[in-house]
């Protein structure tokens, strides 16, 4: 229980239930099923792009192309099946092997050109948004098959005691899943931790950091496209400005959940757990009908104090550590 | 002990700012000329003096918010809350204005509350040890979120007439040299000048000899903030107004300028100078794209394009160099 | 000793933020119970409406929620005013509807960013039993019951050309100031302002047109450039409110006020002056108050089960047009400088 409580992720877990219970007692409708399930939809592509975005920011990284990535599969999907006529699948596949193509050239530059990821994907992003921009005129596309649309509105179920689950919100999880696995169970993911901690250290144990950078980079980039595909059909229609700002929640996330900007320490469990909590409160705010500009304010006043609550149980620790020393396995848990 | 590793670190700094001061600015310097020639003969508009005088604000706003980056940036940090204290400072100016305030006594509320914004920054990064990214992306949203509040998203003006030069004519430009001379001056001549520079290479070495790292980081991040408000003063002019939605976007144009320029996000190198040619080739590029009738929507690829470029020409002369 | 000063620092900043909080609170609390009083006093029929506009936080979308306020006053219903706090976000435009439809309320009147992407919005608003309106511009082909405007969007547009060409001697070179180019009303106006043009044989409109996104910035840097590369412009023709200031200032910085015609759609209090200074020659607007206080009043009607007629007569309004495929239009204004005292919005 108490190792419960010590644990990165408890910090941004009790900044949930307090979010929460807030909204709960203050809206009647806030705590239904059918609301939060729709949060949980809004959310999705945030989630799945988080989990990228989680293994870049271990390794020592940052991406700030993400938003933009999503933005540019989401017109691909419009260009190509809306405007060209290509067979909507067709064009969904070459939507997320664009994102991927996006984030193997982030990977390629921060590795083999040593660029350094801010500056690479800052350039990344101008590219892909400018890119999106440009293939549409600056306008939205739409006339997708109804097949598609219906699969951005579809749900799975019913599942007993919850209602139906929107096919998004079971695709997010099984990415986080999947992204879990990966951190904590495969050879890729002791090595992302361990280029995050000290590039050198992972280097003379035999990772070949370049290879894991590059995996995290184009896995993220792979997400961005899955992404801006479920936003597609989520919202029917491409928008040129598709995720833009996603950049900025998802760096909010990841470092509310706990993961640390200087690399080696940070699970997906936490970033998601700050997807939610940024979820709630956008969907709590517009549920009392509170100027939407409020949550902008409460984000950065609650990324702030994660980072505080953080570094205290830091110093916390490192003090007690001084008096009691542990012996503990450093950094690996997902 | 402290002395000499000072010392050595403002010797290691001079002599690097000296050596590289010719190299590092060449190619962005180049650029701008090519751009600037190629246009100026494909549309002999752009050198009319109302189009120069224009481009030129732009090139300040930028220029002005830039030169701070470019310090902030030297510390191996980052400040993305400059447009939203640019749009803070202004709003606060504009509301004492609009209250009958004398335009002088307004104008120094606005850097006075620029400087205390980017002094919050400082605070939250050395005292609290948040990192750079997250504490200014903290203080972007909640500026951001209390211009707006306290403007009750209304538009602020029309300002008073008396206010106009700021922002029109060759005012922007003469601030923007004065605050790129002065700021130049103080990285390359004087002794906190160049902790800077100390600081962003090494932050340990430099806390190790004893040096004031926080102190250094305090005056950057404050003059930062300072800056952004002189910036917001131009921006208030021209707009005649102030209003909580100015400068959305601007802190990623401010640090495309810097890298553009040649500055190092790692941190240790580059110059104010690299900066201000930066905001100077993004402004001519904009005005390139209205005048010769290229959609607007290519503006972000181009844009995208240049920094890529630059980022890898400086890579270039690194490899050159092994 | 050093980390007790840390802690300090901590517990005080965390204070400063808690207090933020609290503050931030008690504002909406103190605001809640006195709305959410007057409302409940006022709110006999327990009706809640909300509005979802392209973005808020410029003053015409404060003038509509003005209006949106007193109609709701007047009748007694609940009535909230939404969007995105930036301009031209679809995305988030979309979350806060479909935040309405788990709210549950009985009607959403949008003025869409997109009229594309709202169309599954709509229909699951529909499906749900909301009832779904649009206001200030349309989605024509989603599953809406009506649209109020103030004018033919596309008759607005021509309006605004005809004016230009009366001012200029029906020749020379013209440019168009738009906002973001996916609002279906923008993209209207400016069809209008294109076909209106054609009967102006004199008349050339100038490429690239600017799209200022409502902002002001960009709009003053736009008509810059373009008076930069087209010195011997004779005219400019506005289609969102923020243009006209936009181009005004610019005329002002580039010293050429007076010399340039302005005709745009924006509000009589951002344009006052440059009115009556005659650096704008006029303003074809509505009242956007007007436009949305009878939005009110319609979907209230609607609600009780009464459909807007063709040729009804709205107290304080006019006359309105109903279209058969649910398009109701209110009069419109022209404001020139002898009439712009009159109007206050």
């Amino acid at each position: 229980m108490i190792s419960i409580l010590r644990s990165k992720e408890s910090a941004v877990f009790v900044l949930f239930l307090i979010v929460f219970a807030v909204f709960a007692a203050q809206s009647d409708r806030f705590a239904a099923p059918d609301n939060l399930f729709n949060v949980a939809r809004q959310y999705s592509e945030l989630a799945v792009v988080s989990v990228g975005l989680t293994m870049v920011i271990i390794t020592g990284g940052i991406d700030i192309s993400v938003g933009s990535v999503v933005g540019l599969s989401s017109i691909l999907v419009g260009v190509l099946a809306g405007r060209m006529g290509l067979n909507i699948w067709l064009a969904c596949v070459a939507a997320m092997l664009a994102g991927l193509a996006c984030g193997a050239i982030n990977g390629l530059v921060i590795t083999k050109l040593r660029v350094q990821p801010i500056v690479a994907t800052l350039a990344m992003m101008s590219a892909a948004r400018g890119l999106a921009f440009v293939l549409t005129e600056a306008r939205s596309l739409s006339g997708f098959p109804d097949s598609f649309v219906a699969l951005g509105q579809a749900a799975i179920g019913p599942v007993p005691g919850l209602g139906y689950i929107p096919l998004s919100v079971a695709i997010a999880l099984v990415l986080v899943m999947l992204g879990i696995v990966i951190l904590r169970r495969t050879a890729f993911g002791r090595g992302i931790y361990a280029a995050g901690s000290s590039e050198e250290a992972a280097r003379l144990s035999g990772v070949d950091v370049f290879r894991v950078k590059l995996f995290a980079y184009s896995f993220t980039g792979l997400l961005c496209g899955l992404g801006g595909v479920m936003m597609a059909a989520r919202l029917a229609s491409s928008v040129p400005d598709a995720g833009s700002g996603f950049e900025f929640e998802a760096i909010t996330a990841v470092v509310m959940g706990g993961s640390s900007l200087k690399g080696g320490e940070g699970n997906i469990v936490g970033t998601i757990i700050g997807v939610a909590v940024m979820g709630i409160l956008r969907n709590g705010l517009n549920l009392i009908g509170v100027p939407n500009i409020w949550q902008v304010l409460f984000l950065g006043v609650m990324l702030i104090l994660a980072v505080l609550a953080d570094n205290l149980r830091t110093m916390l620790r490192s003090r007690r550590e001084l008096r009691y020393p542990v012996r503990e396995e450093p950094g690996v848990r997902a | 002990m402290a002395d000499t590793a000072a010392r050595s670190a403002e010797l290691r700094s001079s002599q690097e700012t000296n050596r590289l001061a010719q190299l590092r600015e060449l190619p962005a310097l180049v650029f701008l000329g090519v751009i600037v020639c190629a246009l100026w003969f494909r549309e002999p508009n752009f050198g009319s003096s109302t189009n120069l005088l224009t481009t030129a604000r732009d090139m300040a706003v930028v220029g002005i918010m830039g030169v701070g980056m470019t310090m902030v940036i030297l510390t191996a940090g980052i400040d993305l809350s400059v447009a939203s204290v640019l749009a803070f400072s202004a709003a606060v100016m504009g509301k004492m204005m609009l209250g009958g305030a004398d335009i002088w006594l307004a104008v120094t509320a606005a850097l006075g509350v620029g400087t205390a914004c980017g002094a919050l920054n400082a605070l939250l990064i050395t005292r609290l040890r948040i990192p750079p990214i997250i504490a200014t992306l903290g203080t972007m949203g909640i500026l951001r979120a209390g211009v707006t509040l306290y403007t009750h998203a209304k538009w602020i003006g029309p300002l008073p007439q008396r206010f106009y030069f700021v922002g029109t004519g060759c005012t922007p430009i003469i601030l923007l040299a004065f605050v790129a001379t002065a700021c130049s001056i103080f990285l390359l001549r004087s002794r906190p000048g160049r902790y800077v520079h100390a600081v962003g290479g090494n932050e340990e070495a430099v806390r190790l000899s004893g040096v004031g790292v926080n102190r250094t980081k305090f005056i950057v991040y404050a003059l930062n903030g300072l800056l952004a408000s002189v910036a917001g003063l131009i921006m208030a002019s021209s707009m005649s107004s102030a209003q909580s939605n100015m400068a959305m976007g601007y802190e990623l144009n401010v640090i495309a300028a810097v890298v553009i320029g040649g500055t190092s996000i790692a941190g240790g190198q580059g110059s104010v100078l690299g900066t201000v040619i930066g905001a100077a080739i993004m402004a001519v590029l904009y005005n390139a794209l209205i005048l010769l009738e290229i959609p607007i929507y290519w503006h972000k690829v181009i844009t995208g394009g240049v920094i890529l470029t630059a980022v890898l020409v400086d890579k270039l002369r690194f490899f050159k160099r092994q | 000793m050093k980390s007790a000063g840390k802690y300090i620092t901590a517990f005080a900043v965390l204070a400063l933020l808690a207090t933020t909080f609290a503050v931030g609170g008690c504002a909406r609390r103190v605001e809640k119970p006195e709305a959410a009083r007057r409302a409940a006093e006022s709110n006999k029929s327990g009706r809640r409406i909300a509005f979802v506009m392209k973005l808020i936080g410029i003053p015409y979308t404060n003038a509509c929620e003005r209006g949106m306020k007193q109609a709701a006053e007047e009748l007694g219903i609940d009535a909230v005013f939404l969007g995105p706090p930036t301009g031209g976000d679809t995305i988030q435009q979309i979350a806060i509807i479909e935040d309405q439809i788990s709210r549950g309320v009985d009607a959403i009147i949008i003025s869409p960013n997109d009229d594309q992407a709202v169309k599954p919005v709509i229909h699951k608003a529909l499906s749900k039993g909301i009832k779904v309106f649009t206001w200030d511009s349309d989605a024509p082909e989603s599953e809406r019951i009506f649209y109020v405007a103030a004018a033919d969007d596309v008759g607005i547009g021509v309006e605004v050309i005809d004016r230009v060409a009366k001012d200029i001697g029906g020749k020379g070179k013209v440019a168009v100031m738009t906002g973001s180019p996916n609002a279906l009303n923008l993209k209207l106006h400016v069809d209008g302002v294109e076909q209106g043009v054609k009967k102006y044989p004199g008349i050339k409109l100038v490429k690239p047109y600017i799209y200022n996104d409502d902002d002001q910035q960009k709009a003053i840097q736009g008509a810059i450039t373009l008076l930069q590369a087209h010195p011997d412009l004779a005219g400019f023709a506005c289609v969102n409110s923020p243009g006209v200031p936009g181009a005004a200032r610019a005329l002002i910085q580039t010293g050429k006020q007076g010399k340039v015609v302005v005709w745009g759609l924006s509000l009589p209090s951002e344009n006052r002056d440059y009115i009556k200074k005659g650096i704008v020659n006029g303003l074809t607007l509505w009242d956007p108050a007007k436009l949305t206080y009878l939005t009110t009043k319609l979907v209230n009607d609607y609600l009780d089960g009464k459909k807007p007629v063709d040729g009804m007569e709205v107290p304080g309004i006019g006359r309105l047009k109903v279209s058969p495929d649910g398009i109701v239009i209110m009069p419109g204004a022209i404001i020139t400088k002898e009439n712009v005292d009159e109007f206050d919005f």
